[in-house]
């Protein structure tokens, strides 16, 4: 039987230095749905992102996405079980041109055996399928017109795009995002809400994100996690958490 | 002063450095240039190559050739008036061992030519088996360097490849007699006694040829999916391996291919050259000039890395050429002018011009335009629009 | 055993010299965040330092003299000092102001090197040039020693002890100790090591980081000349001195986890006394097994190529790293 919710953590427990930035954390987040991770800097949304995607190892606890442990797997495994991860500062390919950046992320590409790529029959069609569906990815993000602009020539929010591009490109089932809207301007960040929200519709992707800006997000959001000192405080409706006097307190204290 | 020039032995010999040049910096290229792995002991692989050729092939073909043709091999040795005294039919079984010992190895080596000479089908096979083998263990070398190297970041990893390369080509290179005869070196036998007198000459075509095949294989390395990966990689490894790259994978790959690329240089200069001496194999001459080599050229891009080969090996003749009319004007060896102007050459290029003169470029695995074109027509309709993403405009 | 008490005093002064390289390579790694692969050629310098000092205070004719340390240990000091001063002025600071990454800088480096040996090849011809056209005839005897000259014959002993045995770990001694009371008594000591520790928050406090770097890059210059001094009372002239030597120093640092520098004086201590001995008792056991005699001393960098791959993989952060009250009361040295 397959659960409503597509990830779950089960009492994450990891330590810096003597810090516990994650002190028994236990969320879950429905298949399909935008559910946003808030809560105060320091209350340890980024190091659970972080958990999830295979950067850290936790000290205790398990992840299990769609019934599977996968707790302390390496990220490029975490990748393959259909999760990809964005970065709070956009962590593009800087000196690949936009189109290179998207087709990185596709999955299984047979051209990327160093050993064969010498062979171009073994993997010219599937990359020219890979290239025309970029530039179709570009088209939606309306970014097509960067299409063979290097990364790094790009704007803070055309990088968003991209990642968000990335991500799409990678065929996730669960998308894990660091502040997509920080750093843009308002009518570009509802735009990527917007977005996200149509792809949770559309693709039926699952996304979780670490967000600042919940003047903006919260419209798009299904469900919100609320975090302070690497604990989960409260949890619900956008309204109902965002209401919550232990929320509204941690905020005023952090 | 007038200077008397041998155009035809100068090319010659400018063509046979430039091909080997390419060879090792179009593998350091692969590496340091797409893949971010900073191969500061680049020469070990080269040097590996070469004493392949030297240590284990000499033996091989002497003990090869001695069991399958020893009745010819023992009448060679009874028509030499030195050896005839000195060996006799019980030993042509251990007649390989003679490889050991420099002096032995002059010895040797006039026999094996002869033979050669007799059977130049065998040189050819010996010498393609011997550059098999030369590639193989360059790779294998590659793969058990690559283990420490896969964990370590930057910095340490140019330290230890640095460390290992000087501590096996300046330490036992240098003194350990049995591998390549120490500092006195060792002779190979002529195994191309098919190109007769020219054999310099067909070597260096060899080269050539080894040369363009190694161009054109990197260049469908650069252009393919995983020339991209590579070169993601090396921009952001975190950002590479949240999207499904195995970082550990790729860098060992491309470690052990650019590894086996050098020794097939190696082997194919120590063939040229007819003789192996470690001295030959140093950091200035295999690590740091192919470095200025591609850094003048251009960084991942292996055209670039032609270009500068070619500079840097014409500015080394140039330098050939005037020594003999500055050394009576300067109280010293001109040489050291070259090198002191190669390591400000490095500098200043870093400092104005980073990325070299023909600047990285995209890995063109399809036709973009083409397939950019066909995206416009099938899901743009406005015209205007796209006119205007064709202009690099965002649309509305 | 008195060939155990020569191996010692010998390995007293290689370690040490050691010791002062990796300690101050240490420095500029701290300071700039990248392995000077120039730093042995350093110490090179300042062992043509001491051949300049034979020749010039005549003492190839009087024989060994305490002359030879007065005058090149300061000379040493302020030239190699001025190199390393020019190499971060006008090479490393100004490529990494332009953002260029740690392997360009490296790769620059590895430029300064091949530059500065190129100079001291200059230097050798233009020497062996004047030995060879002098009139006098002892220095005309000096003319092998710009490329393979033991220059070992002209340092004074101490009570039948050659001195550089006694004055390495002494020199490595006061400068750790100096470090110390400089970096922890002084006002410009804190200012460095706050320069050092948060360059950005330092500078907001008024403090000249830049300054700082500099004078940081000059000791650790001057320290490598001094090294340089001892050096060649263990070894041979000779303009590429340096190229297998940084094997060794490099292994020191790494041993001390390139960020302190007191773990990189021990570390290259260690790795002197690891080499060294190493190689004395790798020949007695090999030569029991085969009956014949070893002779191993010159692959003493297998030891330190050995220490770097072990230490990179057991203990990347160096033994500075380690955690010593532990381990102290694990082998039961302390409760």
């Amino acid at each position: 039987m397959q659960s409503n919710h597509i990830i779950e953590t089960r009492g994450i427990v990891k330590t810096f230095g003597g810090l516990r930035a994650l002190d028994g954390v236990d969320i879950k987040v429905q298949r399909g749905s935008l559910t946003l991770l808030i809560g105060p800097n320091g209350s340890g949304k980024t190091t659970l992102i972080n958990v999830i995607g295979g950067v850290y190892k936790p000290d205790a606890g398990q992840v299990i996405y769609e019934g599977e442990d996968i707790t302390g797997l390496p990220p490029h495994e975490i990748y393959h079980k259909g999760i990809v991860r964005t970065f709070q500062i956009p962590r593009l390919f800087k000196n690949l041109i936009v189109t290179e950046n998207l087709a990185t992320a596709k999955r299984g590409n047979p051209g990327e055996n160093v050993y064969l790529a010498p062979l171009k029959s073994r993997w010219i069609d599937f990359e020219t399928k890979t290239i025309r569906e970029s530039m179709i990815t570009e088209l939606k993000l309306k970014i097509l017109h960067m299409w063979n602009r290097k990364s790094s020539e790009l704007s803070g929010g055309q990088m968003k795009l991209v990642e968000i591009g990335r991500s799409l490109m990678a065929g996730a089932r669960l998308v894990l995002m660091d502040e997509p809207a920080a750093g843009v301007n308002p009518t570009l960040a509802h735009q990527i809400f917007a977005m996200l929200k149509e792809m949770t519709r559309g693709l039926g992707i699952t996304f979780l994100i670490v967000e600042h800006r919940l003047e903006i997000a919260a419209e798009y959001a299904d469900y919100v996690i609320a975090m302070a000192r690497g604990k989960v405080i409260s949890e619900g409706k956008p309204n109902e958490v965002m209401t919550d006097p232990v929320v509204v307190k941690s905020y005023l204290e952090g | 002063m007038p200077i008397e020039l041998d155009i035809g032995t100068l090319a010659q010999s400018l063509a046979y450095f430039i091909a080997a040049y390419t060879i090792v910096t179009l593998s350091l290229n692969l590496e340091a240039g797409f893949t971010g792995i900073p191969n500061f002991g680049k020469h070990l692989f080269v040097a590996a190559g070469a004493f392949v050729v030297a240590s284990i092939g000499n033996r091989l073909s002497a003990y090869i050739v001695s069991v399958l043709y020893k009745d010819e091999i023992l009448k060679l040795i009874q028509e030499d008036p030195l050896l005839s005294k000195r060996i006799t039919e019980a030993d042509i079984g251990s007649l390989w061992s003679m490889y050991a010992d420099p002096l032995g190895n002059r010895d040797l080596d006039r026999i094996m030519d002869k033979f050669f000479a007799q059977h130049p089908e065998l040189g050819i096979l010996l010498f393609i088996l011997i550059l098999i083998l030369a590639v193989a263990i360059g790779g294998l070398l590659g793969l058990l360097i690559s283990y420490p190297a896969l964990r370590l970041r930057g910095e340490y990893l140019a330290i230890l490849l640095l460390a290992a390369a000087e501590m096996v080509v300046m330490a036992i290179g240098y003194y350990w007699k049995p591998l390549v005869g120490g500092t006195t070196g060792l002779f190979l036998p002529r195994y191309l006694a098919v190109f007769g007198q020219k054999v310099i000459l067909g070597v260096t075509v060899l080269l050539i040829l080894a040369a363009v095949a190694m161009y054109l294989y990197a260049q469908r390395i650069a252009n393919s999916p995983a020339g991209r990966m590579m070169r993601a990689v090396r921009d952001d490894e975190l950002a590479a391996a949240s999207l499904g790259k195995d970082i550990a994978k790729v860098r060992r790959d491309v470690i052990i291919i650019s590894s086996a690329m050098a020794a097939l240089a190696g082997a194919l200069i120590a063939i040229h050259t007819g003789s192996v001496v470690s001295t030959h194999y140093q950091r200035f001459s295999w690590t740091f000039i192919p470095w200025a080599m591609m850094i003048v050229g251009g960084v991942a891009n292996n055209s670039g890395v032609v270009v500068g080969v070619a500079i840097i090996m014409i500015l080394q003749k140039f330098v050939d050429i005037v020594k003999p009319m500055l050394a009576p004007v300067v109280p010293f060896d001109p040489v050291w002018l070259y090198q002191i102007g190669l390591g400000l050459v490095i500098i200043l290029m870093l400092y104005m011009r980073p990325q070299g003169i023909i600047p990285e470029k995209p890995s063109r695995t399809v036709n973009f335009e083409e397939i950019f074109e066909d995206v416009l027509e099938d899901k743009v309709e406005d015209e205007q629009a796209k006119k205007m993403i064709r202009e690099g405009r965002a649309t509305p | 055993m008195v060939l155990n008490v020569q191996l010692f005093l010998d390995t007293m002064a290689y370690a040490s010299v050691l010791g002062l390289l990796s300690m101050s390579l240490t420095l500029t790694y701290i300071v700039s965040r990248v392995p000077n692969f120039a730093h042995a050629t350093f110490a090179a310098i300042g062992s043509y330092m001491v051949l300049i000092v034979v020749w010039l205070l005549g003492i190839y004719k009087t024989g060994p003299s305490w002359g030879v340390y007065y005058a090149s240990l300061p000379l040493s000091f302020i030239v190699v000092g001025a190199v390393a001063l020019l190499q971060y002025l006008i090479v490393l600071r100004p490529l990494a102001k332009k953002g260029i990454s740690i392997d360009g800088l490296m790769i620059a480096t590895l430029g300064i090197d091949i530059i500065l040996v190129g100079l001291l090849n200059i230097s050798a011809d233009f020497l062996e040039e004047i030995f060879q056209q002098s009139p006098d005839k002892d220095l005309r005897k000096l003319v092998t020693y710009p490329r393979s000259g033991y220059l070992s014959s002209y340092e004074p002993t101490i009570m039948g002890v050659t001195a550089s045995s006694i004055l390495g770990p002494l020199l490595l001694v006061v400068s750790t100790v100096g470090f110390y009371l400089f970096l922890t008594r002084t006002k410009f000591g804190t200012a460095m090591r706050a320069a050092i520790e948060n360059p950005q928050l330092a500078e907001t406090l008024g403090i000249n980081v830049n300054l700082v770097y500099s004078i940081s890059w000059f000791i650790a210059g001057g320290l490598a000349g001094i090294a340089g001094v001892i050096m060649v009372m263990t070894t041979k002239l000779n303009p590429t001195m340096g190229w297998l030597l940084i094997v060794s120093v490099f292994a020191g640092s790494i041993v001390g986890g390139l960020g302190s520098l007191f773990w990189g004086a021990v570390g290259g201590l260690l790795i002197g006394f690891l080499e060294q001995f190493g190689v004395y008792y790798t020949q007695i056991i090999l030569g029991a097994l085969t009956g014949e005699t070893v002779s191993l001393g010159n692959y003493r960098q297998v030891f330190s190529l050995g220490a770097i791959v072990v230490m990179l993989l057991v203990a990347p952060q160096g033994l500075a790293s380690l955690n010593w009250g532990k381990i102290l009361s694990r082998l039961g040295l302390r409760r």
